[in-house]
């Protein structure tokens, strides 16, 4: 194993495959921050330039593309309240609070520092993975990864700060929003009054920037002024954020390794693993007060593992020829198109090529952080702008990315229905990540209640992996309980 | 040492502000509760694959809207709100009024409309010049600015990664 990579490393540090490498990383940073067009968008670009390339060198660059998305997308997340991509949603959380406090460049460079550690601690979780994962992912059926997304949709209900009935609810009402369109086990539609543009169902792009964005751009005009309430030195700040860094390490390495867990389970995706590592974020810390506001553990958390989830997205994409999400297939598209066969004979036949892609998974996530450090101030710098300036170019971006979805009218009309709903739920001080969270896992969670009901009745609720997932989901609605409690308590000898 | 208040005391005690968005929040869970109401209406005659997903989501969200709605009806929510003071907020904090959404939203619907009816380019000249002009009294220099770097930037795009601009009913581009 270390022979091959070792020569793996040798073929990547060759002039031809690095610049491959820095092309696709190149790609990936420019189109990471624009709303709506993320690595997808830039894999399938480079997909073409693959044919008849050296495997290495192909796979480098599309690994380049991919691993770097979620490291630039931070930018408009962070200093727009805009998230760039899926996995940038929930920064936006803390991350934008702090540029609002004129701390965007402490928080764009944690924001860094972390996904370049969860994106090397991804490589690492995808090497060791290599023997031991094969077993393990074989032994989840559907009625594990039933329990193992109802699990995540009842944490991040929970977690919803003081009011887990509204963040529940939310949930609620993206899991049926999800429904909307075709029936995957029926040959009906549903919710869509015969209109045409429903069938294939919400895209999720024009949900979350209508969710997110349009409300913040309200919120911001309505305020007056620039992003930024608060002007402060960026210098300071840059180095405020390589200080946290230092002072919260085990929050890198621990949202790393649950980052990438979450990633090689097929379909959980980026946003997911984000969104779960900042509801336990919370959850964790001792002084929650100022997450939502500002806090800098908001932005490591999630950014460690949006990271870190590439590498463990690629787990199953090379060990079982199975993508974890959409730029994962492009990937397998990619090596089939180089004549590589992904798959448990890959490791056996090809193992050097596979720490090819663990060494540009690592080595694109340094380039990444380099690049973004330089360009970090000069990009803050938007946030000192006057908002109204800057709001008919920002907004006629997000109608165009949101209008790439489908390419469909009723693109903008749901951009702007969503937006309604976004303000609506935020001035009704409901949390709007659990409706996202709920749309994204409700595919996943109809197809295995299906299979799980249809195939195995309720003799489901007696393997033990459903067990021990429901004693999961116990202890942390009791742990939740008890620290309530134990708050009230306290508050109560207080006054 | 820390007395526990009598009820008296408790009673007399200046009770905090309710949350100035909890008959919002109300409005808003009905809304919610008649949506999940309709949906599940809609989804009954479903065959049983269909209709078991919307079921499960609309009931859990009919029930969670109605407990909801029920505490903050019987004064419960002040003291649940009390009790999570201190506490993590999983959403950033609304800084907007009604009025402004009519205000600022009316601009994104008058912008969505022209697309649908102007196409991109007319459209998006229009809107920047309006709203810079009505909403920040920009100079025309700087309005000229700001829609030259938009058309480029979507231009750019449009070449390099083949973004397609929404067509007009009236005007094609």
């Amino acid at each position: 194993m270390i022979e091959a990579a070792l020569e793996a490393l040798q073929i990547i540090l060759q002039p031809s495959h690095f610049a491959y490498l820095a092309l696709g990383v190149i790609v990936g940073i420019a189109l990471g921050p624009i709303p709506g067009v993320g690595g997808l968008v830039g894999m399938t670009l480079l997909l073409p330039l693959t044919y008849g390339l050296d495997p290495a060198a192909g796979l480098a660059m599309l690994v380049g593309v991919g691993a770097v998305n979620n490291t630039s997308d931070t930018f408009p997340a962070i200093l727009l309240g805009v998230p760039g991509g899926s996995g940038s949603q929930a920064t936006i959380m803390d991350g934008y609070p702090l540029a609002r406090q004129g701390q965007a460049g402490r928080a764009l460079s944690a924001s860094f520092m972390a996904s370049m550690f969860g994106g090397l601690i991804g490589a690492l979780v995808l090497t060791l993975a290599l023997p031991v994962a094969r077993p393990l992912i074989l032994s989840f059926g559907t009625p594990e990864l039933l329990m193992l997304s109802l699990l995540g949709l009842c944490t991040v209900g929970l977690l919803s700060g003081r009011t887990p009935i509204l963040g529940l609810t939310a949930a609620a009402l993206g899991l049926l929003l999800g429904t909307i369109g075709s029936a995957p086990v029926a040959p009906v539609t549903r919710y869509t009054f015969e209109i045409e543009y429903l069938f294939d169902g919400i895209p999720l792009i024009v949900l979350s920037m209508g969710l997110f964005a349009l409300p913040e751009m309200v919120d911001i005009l309505a305020r007056g002024g620039a992003i930024a309430t608060k002007m402060s030195s960026f210098g300071s700040g840059w180095w405020e954020g390589v200080k946290d860094m230092r002072r919260h390490w085990w929050l890198v390495i621990r949202h790393s390794v649950i980052g990438a867990g979450i990633g090689a389970i097929p379909g959980l995706g980026s946003s997911i693993a984000a969104w779960l590592n900042y509801g336990y974020v919370i959850q964790r810390a001792k002084d929650k007060s100022r997450f939502g506001k500002g806090d800098i553990r908001g932005v490591i958390a999630p950014e460690s593992a949006n990271n870190a989830q590439e590498g463990g997205n690629l787990i199953p994409t090379l060990l079982f020829g199975v993508p974890g999400s959409a730029a994962m297939a492009i990937l397998l598209a990619a090596m089939v198109v180089l004549g590589v066969q992904p798959g448990p004979k890959l490791l056996e036949s090809n193992l050097s090529l596979v720490f090819v892609v663990i060494w540009s998974l690592a080595f694109a996530n340094l380039m990444a952080t380099g690049i973004c450090i330089v360009l970090c101030r000069p990009i803050s710098r938007m946030t000192l702008l006057p908002f109204k300036l800057i709001f008919p170019a920002i907004f006629i971006l997000i109608v165009l990315g949101a209008f790439q979805s489908t390419r469909h009218i009723g693109d903008l009309v749901c951009l702007l229905l969503f937006g309604l709903l976004g303000w609506g739920m935020k001035r009704a001080g409901m949390p709007r990540p659990p409706l996202l969270i709920g749309f994204i896992l409700a595919p996943m969670i109809e197809r295995d209640l299906w299979v799980t009901v249809s195939r195995y009745d309720m003799e489901w609720l007696t393997r033990p992996g459903v067990l021990a997932m429901i004693l999961l989901a116990a202890a942390v609605l009791s742990f939740g309980m008890w620290k309530k409690a134990a708050a009230k308590r306290q508050q109560e000898l207080r006054a | 040492m820390n007395a526990t208040p009598t009820p008296a005391a408790a009673a007399n005690a200046p009770q905090p502000a309710a949350s100035p968005f909890a008959g919002f929040l109300v409005g808003f869970l009905a809304f919610l509760a008649l949506v999940f109401i309709a949906a599940i209406v809609l989804a009954w005659p479903m065959p049983p694959g269909a209709r078991l997903m919307p079921l499960f989501a609309a009931c859990t969200g009919l029930g969670l809207s109605l407990f909801a709605i029920i505490r903050l009806l019987i004064g419960q929510w002040r003291e649940a709100q009390q009790a999570g003071e201190g506490e993590a907020s999983y959403d950033i904090a609304s800084e907007s009024e009604p009025i402004d959404l009519l205000r600022y939203g009316g601009w994104m619907l008058v912008y969505i409309v022209m697309l649908l009816l102007l196409g991109f380019i007319v459209s998006t000249v229009v809107f920047a010049a309006a709203f810079l002009r009505i909403e920040r009294k920009s100079s025309w220099l700087a309005i000229a600015l700001t829609c030259l770097l938009t058309l480029g930037l979507a231009h750019l795009l449009s070449a390099a990664l083949s973004v397609q601009w929404p067509h007009g009913l009236l005007l094609a581009f």
